[in-house]
């Protein structure tokens, strides 16, 4: 079945976002998920590798804006914009690249719990455990760096599995999206644009 | 049809409540780990517990020691006094923890503690504290950061690649059954 461009514009935004616009949407998500990651680990690397001072160890970003690390709010955001992205684009994905993705998905809504209680905790003033900073369920025996680091490696995996899967050329026969279409040569592109 | 109105509903819903949350906590504590060095001690009508923070301050990079009233904030007139070995260090009630009491400066590892209450004419000791050695990971820290880095790598490799890739293809195009 071709879609008519008439048939494209006639679908909501979820429709189009698992259909024309998946191949798209995903990998600017997967930009997204890398430059999170990247923040991620130039901490780790601080605190693991050049072995400063945890206080210290503030990030690529916290070189800038220290205040976005010593406050929940931009782990918050994060934590919610990767959840908001693999809901969205979830119904994209079939067969076994969904069960990787949903799998993901799950994961990142524990994280978002996570996060969520650190942000109330925050708001309100009372933290867990009786602790005088907030603090995650999993705190108390993991340190916060490594508890989040291992968080999102876990959340990457299944995603980036997923991926693969859902971007395999035998997939596209089931894929209602471009993501697993033959690439479209440079020449044949200029003269698509053209 | 009903499956695509809840997921709208959902979706509005999660980004009231993000929104609702995002504006007050931006001066709130962050990225820190705390580590209870004694906890719910009975000293006088009071229940204390010991916890050694790391610091808001990038500079002051000795995690200092926090007093917490377990039951909340203490009677007016309540004095707290830290003693580290046999000097007496300076402390007053944290500025952003409800019922506790902050050193300004660290302690460090085999420091000796002992913290007194006093209220009214009466004063109780705390039992002593030796601070433990810091924290070490039960991950494999280093080989867990070369992995992600390697897996970070090869993503970015792949986002760029395929995103180019991606940006080629006309948007409306399907060529399923074709």
């Amino acid at each position: 079945m071709v879609r008519t461009s008439e048939q494209t514009a006639e679908m909501g935004f979820i429709q189009k976002l698992n259909g024309p616009w998946h191949e798209r949407a995903l990998w600017i998500y997967l930009a997204i998920v890398v430059l999170h990651w990247i923040e991620h680990l130039f901490q780790a690397a601080q605190i693991w590798i050049v072995e400063m001072p945890r206080p210290d160890a503030l990030g690529a970003l916290g070189y800038v804006f220290p205040w976005l690390v010593r406050s929940e709010v931009m782990h918050f955001g994060y934590a919610l914009i990767m959840f908001i992205g693999l809901l969205l684009l979830l119904p994209g994905f079939r067969g076994a690249a969904r069960g990787w993705w949903l799998a993901s998905t799950i994961i990142q809504g524990w994280h978002l719990v996570e996060h969520s209680t650190l942000q109330i905790q925050a708001i309100v003033g009372t933290n867990l455990f009786g602790s005088p900073v907030p603090t995650s369920f999993l705190q108390p025996f993991i340190p916060r760096p490594e508890l989040h680091l291992v968080y999102n490696l876990i959340v990457f995996i299944p995603m980036i599995v997923a991926m693969w899967l859902h971007t395999r050329p035998a997939q596209d026969s089931v894929n209602d999206c471009n993501c697993a279409a033959p690439p479209v040569e440079r020449a044949k592109a200029g003269l698509a644009s053209a | 049809m009903g499956r695509m109105h809840a997921m709208r509903s959902a979706i509005r819903l999660i980004a009231l409540l993000a929104a609702m949350s995002l504006g007050l906590p931006a001066m709130a504590h962050g990225d820190h780990d705390a580590r209870p060095l004694l906890r719910h001690a009975e000293v006088g009508p009071y229940t204390v517990s010991l916890w050694q923070v790391y610091p808001d301050v990038g500079s002051a990079i000795i995690p200092h020691l926090i007093v917490m009233f377990d039951e909340g904030i203490p009677d007016e007139g309540t004095v707290v006094s830290v003693r580290v070995g046999s000097e007496n260090v300076h402390v007053m009630p944290s500025l952003t923890t409800t019922g506790a009491w902050e050193t300004m400066t660290g302690v460090e590892p085999e420091d000796v503690v002992s913290v007194t209450i006093s209220d009214r004419g009466e004063a109780w000791s705390v039992p002593t504290v030796v601070i433990p050695p810091p924290l070490t990971s039960v991950f494999p820290m280093r080989a867990l950061i070369a992995i992600s880095i390697f897996l970070a790598t090869a993503a970015a490799w792949w986002v760029a690649s395929r995103t180019a890739q991606a940006w080629r293809r006309p948007i409306t195009h399907r060529n399923v059954g074709l």
